[in-house]
């Protein structure tokens, strides 16, 4: 292994500056940032990097939210897609580090098995929460049973 | 067309057979198979026009990534990346479908951007890939009928045109030339409505590959037709060299300048002598004669001559190499070594491999123009018949080179290898050309005894009256010396009578004794 191997710490704090959260996005933003000028739909983007149109129109929302990327009025359908390049220093090195890790095969793997990761991670950790939120829900109505007043389901179990 | 209706693509030489650039506004085709420079020659054409002209360009692309195109610019020397930066430039990545789209509507985003950057050049790369959508348009329509999509091209590439011309926009469009036959009727369509036409080869002769453009249409100009080398050079980008066989510029066959002045040949008065008093200004001189015999010191001193009475000079040698010429001239005390480093002196080597004549002259012209050379010395036309193994080419050099040196009115003396040893049947065995140049003077090899000796004949020299007697020479410290000659132990100018044989090239004098008058018979022998 080279010794500027990045451990996946560094992967995963990069990932953060940049608060890309998807492969589609991380698929998005460099694409844009190799084209630079882009006059497309997304449609033709999704067709471009094998996604399904939806996770591309919400990627590209989601990057313009960021400030990764400029978008002119929708003309026929498309729309000029100008990648804005970070210029704080935090995000723009985590983006140069990678991206020079998108340069190779093993790098590309890498960022593709954190952002899987990441993202289940990020599924577990909302259906943790939507378990907790309804557990403390239940919790609640057993403790306070007139505030359940109108609350059909609960109703009917007590 | 006036100048100030021209722009200039920029790219060295194009503006040279253009003859001065291209109108404003045309539209222009660029059509080659692949590999041939399409992509970077309307590259370099955005890119001087942005350096050099102060033109904003946008680059649209279907295919490249603009990341590559930018990348493989920067090994010519182009900074795309800094003129993104000051939104001088800007590559627009879109699709064929989109692009249709963006033709048709009123208000199109990619005409929009260029009026904002304030564009006046597009290049927009692989514009036969339209033709898809004009399939798309035609097969939802009609069904597929070939007529009808190549109306659907036409009107396509018609709304391109339009609104080009309508943001006033000098485009180039690049269009591949391959053996498709519906390909082959795009490109026809393309040809029919763009207003210049540039076409890109890349053609094999043996092993060897020679780029070429020639530019078949140009509405509103002149232009300079047939082939002309094209050569992509690392570190540099595009450069089109004149065909050697185009007119020579300036050259008014009315006004073709001549000169009553003439100038030593080596400062040799004896060799003046033969020559009648030197050669003419503006002449052309071949010096004919086996290897070995002394033509390339007698250039060498036909230089420092040149030098002596303030005429710059040129050797163009295929043959030796500056290090070998130098190296000979310090052995025989000849000091071209210090002219070179004058700069009085130039010396242009070509490499024979590879031999591309178009740049070949035209590094020639430019170095007579740059230093203002008067003498000219090409040491080996030989080695140009065996490089190019094409005797029209040949031919059609030599003509270049002299109409070149006759209208600049320079001092030019060729020198061409003879292969005959001893006695010489044909001045040029290969390609006469004798008839083109003014004066010839032939250098042989005269075996005496045991030994090898030379000799000079002056046998052609226009204007002149040149002695028809040949001299012995010799070459030693200092160069080509001529013999003495003791005129009191010349034989006399007989009449012809006086000899036989006079048709076998071997006359022989006839014994006096047997000359009519002194009481003898001339009997025949077999």
């Amino acid at each position: 292994m080279h010794q500027d191997t990045p451990t996946d710490a560094d992967i995963a704090e990069w990932l953060t500056i940049l608060s890309v959260e998807s492969l589609c996005q991380w698929d998005v933003l460099v694409f844009l940032y190799h084209h630079q000028t882009s006059l497309i739909g997304a449609d033709y983007l999704a067709r471009l990097l094998g996604y399904a149109i939806e996770p591309v129109i919400s990627a590209l929302d989601y990057l313009e939210s960021l400030g990764f990327v400029g978008r002119s009025r929708v003309s026929q359908g498309a729309r000029l897609y100008q990648f804005l390049t970070p210029t704080e220093p935090p995000r723009g090195n985590a983006f140069e580090r990678l991206l020079s890790l998108h340069d190779h095969r093993a790098g590309r793997l890498a960022l593709s098995k954190h952002m899987q990761r990441d993202q289940s991670q990020k599924e577990e950790e909302r259906r943790n929460e939507e378990a907790k939120a309804s557990a403390s829900a239940h919790l609640l109505s057993l403790q306070h049973p007139l505030a359940r007043k109108g609350g059909g389901k609960w109703q009917r179990v007590i | 067309m006036a100048a100030r209706d021209l722009i200039p693509t920029g790219i060295p030489g194009l503006d040279d057979i253009l003859l001065g650039g291209i109108p404003k506004g045309n539209v222009i085709l660029v059509e080659g198979a692949a590999g041939t420079g399409k992509t970077l020659l309307g590259m370099e054409f955005l890119y001087r026009g942005i350096t050099e002209y102060n033109e904003p360009g946008i680059l649209v692309t279907f295919e490249v990534a603009p990341k590559k195109l930018i990348r493989d610019a920067a090994n010519f020397g182009w900074d795309f990346e800094q003129l993104q930066r000051q939104n001088t430039f800007k590559i627009i990545f879109t699709s064929p479908p989109v692009l249709n789209h963006e033709l048709r509507s009123p208000d199109s985003l990619l005409l929009e951007t260029a009026a904002q950057m304030g564009a006046r050049r597009i290049f927009i790369d692989g514009i036969s890939l339209l033709r898809s959508v004009s399939n798309d348009v035609n097969n939802a329509g009609n069904g597929n009928n070939h007529g009808n999509e190549m109306g659907c091209y036409r009107q396509l590439l018609q709304m391109l045109l339009e609104g080009l011309q309508r943001e006033s926009l000098t485009a180039i469009l690049s269009h591949e030339v391959t053996a498709i036959e519906q390909q082959a009727f795009a490109l026809e369509v393309a040809e029919f409505l763009t207003d210049t036409v540039m076409v890109l080869r890349r053609e094999q002769n043996r092993r060897r590959s020679h780029r070429s453009l020639e530019i078949t249409k140009s509405r509103g100009q002149d232009f300079e037709s047939g082939r002309h080398t094209l050569r992509i050079t690392a570190g540099k980008g595009l450069e089109v060299f004149r065909r050697v066989q185009a007119r020579p510029r300036g050259l008014d066959l009315d006004t073709q300048p001549t000169s009553s002045n003439r100038q030593s040949i080596i400062g040799s008065a004896p060799l003046d002598e033969l020559f009648g008093g030197g050669v003419f200004d503006g002449s052309v001189t071949m010096m004919v004669g086996i290897s070995g015999a002394g033509k390339t010191v007698l250039g060498m001193q036909l230089l420092l001559e040149g030098v002596k009475n303030g005429k710059r000079g040129l050797m163009v040698s295929l043959d030796e190499h500056p290090e070998q010429v130098l190296r000979n001239a310090d052995t025989l005390g000849l000091n071209l070594r210090e002219h070179l480093d004058s700069g009085a002196i130039q010396f242009f080597y070509d490499c024979p491999r590879e031999l591309e004549l178009d740049v070949h002259l035209a590094r020639i012209e430019q170095i007579v123009e740059e230093h203002h050379i008067e003498r000219l010395i090409i040491d080996g036309m030989t080695s140009y018949q065996t490089a190019l193994e094409d005797e029209q080419l040949y031919r059609e050099f030599f003509h270049a080179l002299v109409s070149f040196s006759k209208a600049r009115l320079m001092t030019t003396f060729l020198s061409y290898e003879n292969p005959e040893l001893f006695g010489i049947n044909k001045f040029m065995p290969d390609f006469p050309v004798s008839s083109i140049v003014d004066n010839i003077i032939l250098i042989n090899f005269v075996e005496l005894g045991d030994t090898l000796r030379r000799a000079i004949t002056v046998v052609k020299a226009r204007g002149s009256a040149n002695q028809f007697v040949t001299r012995e020479f010799t070459i030693g410290s200092g160069g080509i010396t001529l013999a003495p000659v003791d005129p009191t132990n010349a034989l006399p100018a007989l009449p012809f009578q006086n000899y036989y044989g006079l048709l076998s090239r071997a006359p022989t004098r006839l014994s006096p004794i047997l000359l009519p008058g002194n009481g003898a018979k001339v009997v025949a022998t077999e």
